[in-house]
């Protein structure tokens, strides 16, 4: 992706951005004089926004950006499905799974443990054996409950 | 205070402090403080809080000291997870996170975490020096701010915000303006309405920094972690203390400097580390010689923010002892501490107990001495422990790390979310060449400065935007951003040196 067509693509979703903040806290209920509203500062910063997202559309379309919206969609899918990009995925996804699957269902450290053993299987070659990577997850979850909950006594559970 | 009376007191205080219990104390104050410290989640105030509750039958000034050494342990012990995990373990070591993370991956944690250690005592040690000879003028400078100061103050902080882009000071301003609109989620501290909370009773108590910062630092380095599976675990060049004092001597000015700088922002109620640590940075950015090495592993840029970190605990004990006005959270732990075993500082507090001052300040300058002890030797254990894991292995106890740290921070599961949203956002953000840390800044500048003095401003103005402009300290501070700012942009093309890119690359 040439670097000014980036730019045009976050300049525009700047600019509705700053709209939608500029929109959202001008319409916010007002108790007092408008000096006195909530939505001043934050609408201040919409129009600020709005501002800085124009002069950014401007100087990429002078540097020959453009929107290529047909193009941008064509490469979600070769992205998805690249090899390459397997590890970028999985990297977001598995702890996607740990902090809203297996924490709510299972609780935080037996999710932990099962987390970093699954982790240490999939991800560290040299650790792919049993003896190896269920016993350094399990201690390591249990050293984490040695400290948050032992010695900082937090409530983690 | 004359010269005499405060050798003296200084000397009284040294010998009263030294006793088994008064090092027993200090030293364990400065351990739990560096632990607090580098584990994310658990930021130096709950640190001080989760001890002040050991000091409820204590003596209150053996209690103080052992608070200020947990303070102290806490602010150092942030740079510790900055430096090799990229978690910054407070929000006052984000900037370390930047440069120090970039040495460790270079193989040179042990000379980060050197440059930090000694730079944060010799930070410490031109605080208090600054806090003995010039508290009464700073306390009374500090009582001169208003609202329309104070949000002088927040613009100087979103220029610095503007400044560390990606190449590109626009970008950086859009971060930097998206991360003050963020931190306007929750409830107006005006007038209590809720704001962009669309009913949610999480988003009312407003977005928290902690969970935000180890989202936006942490995961994403987790989310790349993962992915570069290429490298297998990071170098390491080991080094010396000793090594670590030359880098230091060669910078000397420039630690003096932002020590100044960090402990003028601690003197200001309710500004603090959180923001002193980013204009030490780009402070030490400005004036580097070699600012392309900036968001490449540059030690300027830890020594710069590192000192003015350090400096800005001391200046944070001018207010709450001379006036009972905290200067940052855990000094108005400290004062809650004190008010409990009945003593209330105010403006005639030091006269009539000037030891206080002495004791905090001796205790303050052994807490240095034994965080060089404990950070050095834990610091290189916990380095070699890191840099011998493989990376992906290490990338999952940081993804877990974050979790916890995020959830610690106030025990709530959406805190985890938020993290992670975070990650992914600063992800997209490296992805589309947005800065990081300006949001960051944004983040903390926000709603609970810029917001609340800009509108208090207005409200005590009138509605009139003039006195923004015509109080005598203000127009100081507009003169002193006017001045910064042309040293930071006007200077340079006079020079004709526009053609150094004094940007920072920051991932």
């Amino acid at each position: 992706m040439k670097s000014m067509d980036r730019d045009l693509r976050v300049g525009w979703f700047t600019f509705f951005l700053g709209l939608a903040v500029c929109w959202l806290s001008f319409t916010l209920p007002m108790r007092g004089e408008f000096i006195e509203s909530p939505g001043i500062f934050p609408g201040l910063m919409g129009l600020l926004l709005i501002l800085f997202a124009v002069i950014l559309i401007v100087k990429s379309v002078v540097k020959g950006g453009r929107v290529r919206v047909v193009q941008w969609g064509r490469s979600v899918k070769p992205f998805l499905a690249s090899p390459d990009h397997r590890p970028v995925i999985l990297g977001i996804l598995l702890p996607a799974v740990y902090i809203f699957a297996a924490i709510p269902v299972i609780g935080f450290y037996p999710a932990t443990a099962l987390f970093l053993t699954v982790m240490f299987y999939s991800f560290v070659q040299r650790w792919r054996r049993w003896f190896l990577f269920l016993p350094m997850a399990v201690a390591l979850t249990g050293l984490l409950y040695l400290i948050f909950n032992i010695l900082f006594q937090l409530q983690i559970r | 205070m004359d010269w005499l009376n405060m050798l003296a007191g200084l000397g009284k205080a040294f010998v009263d402090l030294s006793t088994p219990y008064g090092y027993w104390l200090i030293t364990i104050g400065c351990a739990v403080g560096i632990l607090g410290g580098a584990l994310p989640g658990v930021s130096t105030t709950m640190t001080v809080a989760l001890l002040a509750v050991f000091t409820f039958t204590m003596d209150p000034l053996w209690s103080i000291i052992l608070l200020s050494a947990v303070q102290l342990g806490g602010t150092y012990g942030g740079s510790i997870s900055a430096t090799v995990l990229n978690i910054p373990g407070t929000p006052a070591s984000a900037p370390t996170a930047i440069e120090g993370y970039q040495l460790t991956k270079k193989g040179e944690a042990e000379v980060a975490l050197g440059i930090n250690v000694f730079t944060s005592f010799m930070g410490n040690n031109i605080g208090l020096v600054i806090l003995l000879l010039t508290m009464p003028l700073f306390v009374k400078l500090s009582m001169m701010f208003g609202p329309w100061e104070m949000f002088w103050f927040g613009i100087f902080g979103t220029f610095i915000a503007a400044n560390l882009s990606e190449g590109d000071t626009l970008m950086g301003m859009i971060s930097a303006t998206a991360g003050l609109i963020i931190s306007c989620i929750g409830i107006d501290p005006i007038d209590g309405s809720p704001r962009f909370a669309y009913g949610s009773a999480y988003l009312m108590a407003g977005i928290p920094l902690i969970p935000a910062m180890i989202g936006l630092y942490g995961f994403t380095e987790v989310f790349e972690g993962l992915t570069d599976i290429k490298v297998s675990s990071f170098p390491l060049r080991k080094t010396s203390l000793v090594s670590a004092a030359k880098m230091w001597w060669k910078h000397r000015w420039l630690s003096v400097r932002t020590s100044v700088l960090g402990y003028i922002i601690g003197v200001a109620p309710g500004i603090g580390a959180n923001v002193s640590c980013w204009v030490g940075y780009d402070h030490a950015r400005t004036m580097s010689k070699e600012p392309e090495k900036f968001g490449h592993g540059s030690i300027e840029g830890l020594i710069g923010s590192e000192s003015c970190n350090m400096a800005n605990v001391p200046g944070a004990y001018a207010p709450v002892l001379s006036l009972g006005v905290p200067g940052d959270a855990p000094t108005a732990i400290m004062l809650g501490i004190l008010m409990l075993h009945g003593i209330r500082p105010g403006p005639t507090f030091l006269i009539t107990n000037p030891e206080w001052l002495y004791q905090i300040v001796v205790a303050l300058f052994i807490s240095g001495i034994l965080f060089v002890i404990i950070g050095t030797y834990a610091g290189k254990g916990l380095v070699r422990l890191f840099v011998s894991t493989p990376r992906t292995a290490m990338a999952a106890i940081v993804a877990v790390l974050c979790t916890m740290g995020s959830y610690a921070a106030n025990i709530n599961l959406m805190d985890v979310y938020t993290a992670f949203f975070f990650g992914v956002l600063g992800i997209i953000m490296k992805g589309l060449g947005i800065p990081v840390s300006p949001l960051v800044l944004g983040l903390i500048l926000g709603a609970d400065l810029l917001d609340v003095e800009f509108r208090r401003a207005l409200l005590a103005g009138k509605g009139s935007i003039a006195p923004f402009f015509t109080r005598g300290v203000s127009m100081a501070l507009i003169a002193f951003i006017g001045l910064v700012l042309f040293f930071q942009y006007g200077y340079p093309k006079l020079k004709g040196s526009q053609k150094k890119d004094r940007t920072v690359i920051l991932k």
